[in-house]
């Protein structure tokens, strides 16, 4: 019983649950297939072959890469699965012996090229030892995949365990939620930024009920993770402020708070600069990333111009947008996958924040008002953020919001769970809702990962 | 002795229930005394809202401006009044125009102009609109107009070709300049293949047919095409294959139903 005490533990349960249905994720969803993961295996690759930074050919960005490689990646693109296409897996063996030649590369223009590569460094690991044991094309966009997983699941796995036991189910149920653990099991830049912000959270709420002095150590592990966030991916800097929850008297001194402060502001504003200056070296002329959709133009300042000629106007189609697009961006939380958009049913999605629910409700712990303001407040004008964010880099003019998916919104959940700590709703044996939430996890992520396979592929 | 029992203090309360070990209560600085009241409010507020947008119980109508004259082109092509159909088609026309003036680096309103002139049998503005919607944004990667905007404009082409006997060279020229470097665009290929079978050489729009058809199979124009020309240059068997293939798309079309019976009567 005690070893059974040792192990039931949240932290366990999750690195068990997340590398099975993670694993088993990276292999239904269909090669390159999560949203822009074509894009973001190409940056991928590019580290690997020493490629930091674009390059310029044509007046277009990209990078150097594997010709067959590149080929075969395009040919997984546009499968319209939506007008129910499949993968026969037949054609995934058949292929499943090329591999990478090396010797032929040539320039692939990337719209995407000039992302931070922070993000890309566990795919990057996975796609040079694939290569170094000479796996097949295939395998090397699984290998990719699953290093993205090991990487979320470690720096998750810290997350479960620092929290403190009252908010360690929160976590558990939000990092094994459908979206999230697709994302996680892709190459994609979201990967790490999901894992990264449940750490700073986790390592918020536990210096917020700590009962010692924040030492210096520890303001600058926040600000380092929050850099290592920005690096990976933009978006969510109002999240880095919901640290100002722990009380001022926690710090050794006024000094000491002013410096945590300048350090969030660095991370928030300062650290993407530096690789716009390293970008800005590199003489890339303008639009050379404009590539990627022609049909309108985008630009985010003279969109705005536009807008605030009608700030009531701006304000009252922000809401609409919100009212129309809003229950597909809730059920794309949860699960809405790859470029096909494919939504998961209506049904398992409610099941889900029912599950967020009964985490969110099964607390003892109390917090203050400034805690719940703070945290939830933030959140949600994160949320706001991200949506008026999405409307300016919409075409000029328009007034639908375009491109915004609900996947967008998963990092917020855990934060805005956690701010409405609840008294203790329910009482249950803290072993049994171990277990329960366990089992239940597990069969919504079978019923997901069967819901795909059926959707993707050919019996 | 008094019997009288001890007098209560009324401030006395009973002692609170001793906490488990296993259930660790945490308390944070300055918790919440009323954390009930914060329930209501925070709880209450997430969840309502999220009731509220999930019920769809408030959906506004959110239409970007140019996509409003779809709408009015939409009803037109419904109608069978021609009065009706023209004062729709003029609605488009006042917002496609409005739109086009404000936002001219839009391809895709230009395209929609496109669209409209095609409805309204306008076909030199079909083509004018066309060819300024693929200078502006042809050679995307995701959403692109190519297909759709030299599509119309090969309805329009093929429209005066028929019935201006339009000069075939002005017509190519256009073509070129709505090639983009980089992209086989099918149906430059299928249009030029088709406008070599209208001025009567069937032997170039073969060519041109041919490298089409490599591209993309499933399209219509491009197999019945395709398949006039080599009917027009004695390959009958192979026009034939071509024909079942765009009537397995299109069972009922009556120009492709119409060849087949041609070269059915030719190899009996």
């Amino acid at each position: 019983m005690k070893i059974l005490e040792k192990y039931l533990q949240f932290e366990y349960l999750f690195v068990v649950i997340a590398l099975i249905m993670g694993w088993r994720m990276a292999y239904t969803n269909p090669p390159w297939q999560s949203n822009d993961e074509d894009r973001h295996f190409y940056n991928a690759y590019a580290l690997t072959l020493g490629q930091i930074g674009p390059k310029v050919q044509d007046g277009k960005i990209g990078q150097d890469l594997p010709k067959n490689m590149v080929d075969m990646v395009r040919s997984f693109q546009g499968i319209p699965f939506a007008n129910e296409a499949k993968v026969s897996k037949k054609y995934l063996n058949s292929i499943s012996k090329q591999k990478v030649n090396s010797h032929n590369v040539t320039f692939n223009p990337n719209p995407s090229a000039n992302i931070q590569p922070v993000g890309y460094i566990p795919a990057a690991i996975g796609i040079w030892m694939a290569n170094l044991t000479n796996q097949s094309i295939l395998d090397v966009g699984y290998w990719a995949r699953l290093f993205m997983l090991f990487a979320f699941i470690f720096i998750v796995f810290l997350a479960i365990r620092t929290i403190p036991e009252d908010f360690k189910a929160i976590l558990f149920v939000v990092s094994l939620s459908p979206m999230i653990l697709y994302q996680s099991a892709s190459v994609s830049y979201d990967s790490m930024t999901l894992a990264l912000l449940l750490l700073y959270l986790a390592l918020v709420v536990k210096y917020y009920f700590s009962t010692g002095t924040i030492t210096t150590k520890q303001i600058a592990l926040l600000i380092i993770i929050a850099c290592l966030q920005r690096l990976t991916k933009g978006g969510y800097f109002l999240l880095y402020f919901t640290a100002l929850i722990i009380p001022m008297n926690k710090f050794k001194d006024k000094k000491a708070f002013i410096l945590f402060l300048a350090g969030l502001l660095f991370a928030a504003f300062g650290i993407s600069y530096l690789w716009k200056f390293y970008l800005a070296s590199l003489d890339i002329p303008n639009n050379a990333s404009a590539f990627f959709q022609k049909d309108f133009r985008f630009n985010q300042g003279e969109n705005l111009k536009y807008h605030l000629n009608d700030p009531i106007k701006l304000i009252t189609l922000t809401i609409q947008n919100i009212f129309v697009q809003g229950k597909v961006w809730l059920r794309g939380i949860v699960g809405r996958f790859g470029y096909s958009y494919t939504l998961l049913p209506a049904g398992q999605v409610l099941l889900w924040y029912m599950l967020f629910l009964i985490t969110a409700s099964h607390k003892r712990s109390k917090t203050s008002n400034k805690f719940k303001l703070i945290m939830g407040g933030l959140a949600i004008l994160n949320v706001m953020m991200v949506i008026v964010g999405f409307f300016m880099i919409s075409p000029i003019g328009a007034h639908y919001v375009y491109g915004l998916q609900g996947r967008y919104f998963a990092p917020f959940v855990g934060f805005i769970l956690i701010a409405l700590v609840q008294p203790n709703l329910f009482r249950i044996n803290r072993n049994a809702y171990k277990i329960g939430l366990s089992v239940i996890v597990l069969v919504l992520l079978n019923m997901s990962i069967t819901y795909m396979n059926g959707f993707f592929y050919n019996p | 002795m008094s019997n009288k029992r001890p007098i209560k203090s009324k401030k006395q309360k009973r002692p609170s229930a001793p906490i488990k070990p296993t259930e660790p209560l945490f308390v944070g600085p300055e918790a919440d005394p009323k954390p009930v009241r914060s329930l209501l409010i925070l709880a209450g507020l997430v969840v309502a809202a999220f009731i509220v947008i999930w019920g769809e119980f408030y959906k506004p109508k959110v239409l970007n401006p140019w996509q409003e004259s779809l709408v009015w082109i939409d009803s037109a092509k419904k109608e069978t009044d021609t009065t009706l159909k023209v004062k729709f088609l003029g609605a488009a026309e006042d917002i496609l125009s409005e739109q086009v003036n404000k936002h001219p680096y839009h391809a895709r309103i230009w395209m929609m102009k496109g669209y409209l002139h095609l409805q309204q049998q306008e076909y030199d503005s079909v083509i004018r609109c066309q060819m300024k919607a693929l200078e502006l944004g042809a050679g995307g990667v995701v959403n692109r107009i190519d297909v759709d905007a030299v599509n119309m404009m090969g309805a329009a082409l093929l429209n005066k070709v028929n019935k201006l006997n339009m000069d075939t060279t002005a017509i190519f020229r256009l073509l070129d300049s709505a090639e983009v470097e980089g992209f086989d665009n099918f149906k430059i290929l299928w249009l030029r293949g088709a406008i070599n079978n209208q001025a009567g050489r069937p032997d170039q729009g073969v060519k041109y047919l041919r490298r089409a058809y490599q591209l993309n199979v499933r399209d219509f124009d491009i197999l019945y095409h395709f398949a006039f020309a080599l009917a027009q240059t004695g390959q009958t068997q192979l026009a034939k294959q071509r024909l079942q293939q765009a009537l397995q798309i299109q069972p009922n079309n009556a120009a492709a139903k119409n060849l087949m019976s041609q070269l059915n009567a030719q190899t009996q």
